[in-house]
């Protein structure tokens, strides 16, 4: 599908397309809809890690723990299905999380391949079999996993994913590296512009579609429709930029950059069809801020704080929110994690960035989902 | 020939004998001078010296870091107690100052090496009030609480810490070298920057010995050091070598999650640590130089479960030279030292990281004041770290007063460092002796931020600006008391430390950065209690404290992590003729591995009671002392983790050969 809607994409018949794109989205880690209540699931990267399940309404939340090594600052949620990988310094593992039933699984991934971005590949087969696929950043490779429902997980390797995939989502029936294009085996230096690759899970024939100068150190990946939108961190002269792919035509059709200085950290999709992402401009000490982005014209969305491209998210002493992450529900509520020095705090907005409740998350949040 | 030494007699008087031995330890003052009528001689390495003199003459005896002493000769042979100079000097022999009003925990080296131990962690062990953390070979220090970073770490005075880390890694260091180690927890201001939460002195030995050992896990290691008269010189040199496989056992813990069944058994890979050091030192009436020169390469190994470090090596190259010199009433003092460590995981991770600090310092006694005065610079950069040199300069004074059974100490020190500003850090204690005695001390202290913390150049060029403020212990207090009788010693104090400002590197989704935090309390209580007699010795500690690091964002208290709230040890020591048997006991209460309030009790480290046996032979042979001994280290298989997925040996021995000339 290939959306191409105008500016007045602001309307809410453009936004109900959107939806519909959402939810037709061949990515099938876009908006998830699982059998546990809707609320926010936040990833709990460090101190009490693991997910953190927090309702829409009252103020208790549920925590999962995952109990091993991990380091991980990403997730996809599929339903009840959480995936989140740990890099070479927590044992390259990609954990999967069932929120409904509590349960974690663990399972291992090729030493030092150093993962990051994971995707759920369609379809579970008649026999309860699962398949995942993870970027990894050292092997060069995206790992197709495949975990039956009793048994061990076999791990195969795509190779020619790039020289640091970093993400990788499923659209097209192939998948898409987001190529940071940096040593990632050894410092993260920049070896180029970033890049999209397309990995059929067969053959070894490779699509690589270069994204530019302005598109350094690509770390995530979203697919919308016909359109990949990749976040790029930025490089030292180069701010964070977000790129759209036709998928189709396997071009760049625009690039959206942000101030200079800015660090890309995250993003998602919202339930309301808009990318949130998020970004760092300050950095003694590091803090984060929230964007949002209008898929269908790369432009950011307001409402804004003051001159900036920032979401305007007014908490109720007058601050503005400093989100870590942050993503919305159907009706545009942005749903903020806001980090303490050690824990996590849900704030939501009303789409017009008036406050409207927190509550504790956990251990310090990196990524949100919305159900 | 005759006539000669007839008139050499009636002009010089009868041979004395003198000892001279340090009034705190009792340890023999090698190269001390002893002067009477114009003639002189110099103290052998067992601290003796003869001259000629006449009963009533006055002799004076000096040795640099020693306040002189003059002493109305009474007797053919007398002894002559040094003490060490007031004036905080950071000594090459003397120790580090003893403060009068404050814990303090002191072990001899030499003991340490005739019951089989052959490293500074082995020495470590035995030292009341400090905890030791050992991982991935590094070995570093807590007391009372205090971070690693915040314990200044002395080798005869030069600073051990790393400028660029601020924490000092005892692992490289030689025991052969040490004469003792000392702990003194609790801010010392007076003893530089950095000492906000305790100093552990390492003090260098005149002392010859061999050792040679060997033990589970391929450990095999030996050492020497001698020492040699050359003129007015008391020369002393050593080396030390040691190697270690390190490829023992562990429970992969993480195994079960990933695989659905039990927990596997694996064995540590690519854990060897080679270590190489050599020292000189030459000491003269009133002069000293000293050189330390280590090198250790190890493997870097993981987590338990992380394979990603199975080829990571790390090499660390120190090299420390200090010399001090005595002119008239002042005493010179210079120091520089250089550190580089090398990360390397193939195939294509390289990092290093470089420091260097260079001292000097003048000293002399102003009226009734000691006072000191010094320059210097640190340097550091590396791959994550960008090139910077520091300047700082320091001023500092103290004074002693006694009256009847009191005994009142004031310091202040003024230092100024680029980056960190000037800060003021005064501290007072005072004793009153008795049958009980009591002592309390009132400190401030301040530690600046290290080059990390302020230069750190991120992978992904996320580089924090210069704007954190230096960590300042407004209040450090202790108030206790000790008690002697015959040959027992009890002590106990309780002490509170509140700083302000403490730096803490807080987690972010790509990058840490650090930042100042409002306030951090530690409080808590600390006894000893020593035994001593012709049979052995036994000595036992035991600490309780709460740690509180207020998080304003937060609005909450986080503990300190890896601190304990409880923790103890006690030593004992018999001896049954030559055979002498020993114990070493470590008590260590849960720790939380992750700084978060509430810390779930799977993320904190379980209490772990350790215990070491050793026994020793002791032969002499003519004029030297050869000790046989084997000891069995965690007897009781603890397997315990120093730091979350780092495990020990579990029950290993060692076994060595110890000569003493």
């Amino acid at each position: 599908m290939n959306f191409n809607l105008a500016s007045s994409m602001r309307t809410p018949i453009a936004f109900l397309l959107l939806l519909l794109a959402a939810a037709c989205s061949d990515d099938p880690a876009g908006p998830p809809g699982g059998d546990t209540p809707s609320g926010a699931i936040v990833l709990n990267g460090v101190g009490a890690v693991g997910v953190t399940i927090v309702p829409d309404t009252g103020s208790t939340f549920t925590h999962i723990d995952i109990t091993g090594p991990f380091d991980g600052a990403f997730m996809t949620v599929r339903g009840d299905s959480v995936l989140t990988a740990t890099s070479v310094a927590a044992g390259d593992l990609l954990y999967v999380l069932d929120v409904g039933a509590r349960t974690v699984r663990a399972l291992q991934l090729p030493a030092s391949s150093n993962p990051s971005g994971s995707a759920f590949l369609p379809g579970v087969s008649v026999s309860g079999t699962h398949e995942y696929a993870v970027a990894l950043r050292n092997a060069r490779t995206i790992a197709r996993v495949t975990l039956p429902a009793t048994g061990a997980a076999q791990v195969t390797q795509l190779s020619g994913a790039g020289r640091c995939p970093y993400d990788v989502a499923f659209a097209q029936g192939a998948l898409w590296s987001a190529d940071a294009n940096l040593a990632c085996e050894s410092d993260y230096a920049p070896q180029g512009a970033g890049r999209l690759i397309r990995v059929p899970l067969t053959g070894t024939a490779r699509d690589t579609i270069p994204l530019g100068a302005a598109v350094q150190s690509p770390t995530r990946v979203i697919v919308v429709g016909g359109f990949a939108y990749v976040l790029a961190s930025g490089g030292a002269a180069t701010p964070a930029a977000i790129a759209k792919v036709d998928l189709g035509t396997r071009s760049v059709v625009a690039t959206l950059p942000f101030s200079q200085g800015a660090f890309g950290v995250n993003m998602s999709l919202g339930r309301d069809g808009v990318l949130y992402a998020i970004a760092a401009n300050e950095f003694a000490p590091y803090t984060t801020r929230a964007y949002s982005v209008d898929p269908a014209t790369l432009a950011f969305r307001g409402p804004f704080f003051g001159a900036t491209s920032r979401r305007l998210l007014t908490l109720p002493g007058g601050g503005q929110a400093a989100c870590a992450a942050a993503s919305a529900d159907a009706a545009g509520r942005v749903y903020c994690v806001e980090n303490g020095e050690t824990q996590a705090t849900l704030r939501v907005f009303e789409a017009n960035g008036a406050f409207v409740r927190s509550v504790a998350a956990g251990s310090l949040g990196f990524d949100i989902s919305v159900r | 020939m005759i006539a000669a030494l007839l008139l050499f007699a009636l002009q010089s008087g009868p041979v004395v004998h003198v000892a001279v031995r340090d009034a705190v330890t009792g340890a023999p003052v090698a190269s001390a001078q002893g002067a009477v009528r114009g003639a002189s001689a110099v103290a052998a390495a067992d601290g003796r010296l003869m001259l000629s003199a006449r009963i009533g003459d006055t002799l004076l005896v000096r040795r640099i870091g020693y306040a002189a002493q003059r002493v109305v000769i009474s007797a053919r042979e007398i002894l002559v107690h040094l003490s060490p100079a007031a004036l905080r000097l950071s000594p090459i022999e003397t120790r580090e100052a003893i403060q009068p009003a404050r814990a303090l925990a002191t072990v001899d080296a030499a003991e340490v090496m005739k019951a089989g131990g052959a490293t500074v962690a082995d020495a470590l062990a035995r030292v009341a009030f400090v905890t030791a953390r050992e991982s991935r070979g590094g070995l570093s220090v807590s007391m009372r609480g205090a971070r690693s970073e915040q314990v200044l770490v002395l080798l005869d005075g030069v600073p051990l810490n790393d400028p660029a880390t601020g924490s000092a890694d005892l692992g490289d260091i030689p025991l052969a070298a040490l004469g003792s180690v000392t702990a003194m927890p609790g801010a010392s201001p007076s003893a530089g920057p950095g000492a906000s939460g305790g100093v552990l002195a390492l003090a260098g030995s005149a002392r010859s010995a061999a050792i040679v050992s060997a033990g589970s896990y391929g450990h095999a290691g030996a050492s020497a050091s001698g020492t040699a008269g050359w003129g007015t010189a008391t020369l002393h040199a050593g080396g030390e070598w040691s190697y270690a496989r390190g490829d023992y056992p562990f429970r992969n813990s993480v195994a079960a999650s990933i695989t659905g069944v039990a927990d596997t058994t694996e064995l540590r890979e690519n854990n060897d640590l080679h270590r190489a050091a050599a020292f000189l030192g030459a000491t003269w009436p009133a002069a000293q130089l000293a050189l330390v020169v280590a090198r250790s390469e190890r493997g870097l190994v993981g987590p338990v479960n992380v394979r990603g470090f199975d080829r990571a090596r790390g090499e660390t190259r120190r090299a420390l030279l200090r010399g001090n010199v005595s002119a008239g009433e002042w005493t010179i003092t210079g120091a520089a030292r250089a550190l580089r460590f090398d990360y390397d995981n193939p195939p294509s991770f390289h990092a290093r990281t470089s420091s260097a600090a260079a001292d000097v310092e003048a000293s002399r006694r102003v009226a009734r004041y000691a006072v000191r005065a010094g320059a210097g610079a640190d340097r550091a950069d590396g791959t994550t770290l960008r090139a910077h040199t520091r300047p700082r300069a320091f001023v500092a004074a103290s004074r002693m007063m006694e009256r009847e059974r009191w005994r009142v100490s004031l310091d202040a020190r003024a230092d100024a460092i680029g980056d960190a500003g000037a800060r003021l850090s005064p501290s007072v204690s005072a004793e009153r002796s008795d049958r009980v005695a009591v002592f309390a001390r009132v400190s401030r202290a301040f530690r600046a931020p290290t080059f990390y913390d302020l230069y750190f150049a991120s992978p992904q060029r996320i580089d924090p600006a210069p704007s954190l403020d230096p960590e300042r212990v407004t209040l450090d207090v202790e108030i206790g008391a000790r008690a002697s009788a015959g040959m027992t010693t009890v002590s106990a104090s309780a002490f509170e430390r509140r700083t302000r400002d403490a730096i803490v590197w807080f987690p972010g989704n790509f990058a840490w950065s650090p930042r100042n935090v409002g306030r951090e309390r530690v409080r808590g209580v600390e006894a000893r209690a020593a035994v001593a007699g012709a049979a052995g010795r036994a000595e036992a500690w035991g600490s309780a404290r709460s740690t509180a690091l207020h998080l304003d964002l937060d609005n909450a208290d986080v503990r300190t992590p890896y601190v304990a709230r409880y923790e103890g040890g006690a030593v004992a020591e018999v001896r049954a003729g030559r055979l002498a048997f020993s114990t070493v006991l470590t008590a260590l209460g849960r720790r939380p591995t992750v700084g978060i309030p509430n810390v779930p009790r799977h993320l904190e480290l379980p209490a772990v009671f350790l215990a070491d046996l050793s026994a020793s032979w002791r032969a002499p042979i003519r004029a030297t002392s050869l000790f046989l001994s084997i000891a069995v280290h965690d007897v009781g298989a603890a397997a315990w983790q120093p730091v979350a997925g780092y495990p020990t040996a579990g029950r290993t021995w060692t076994a060595a050969i110890t000569l003493f000339p």
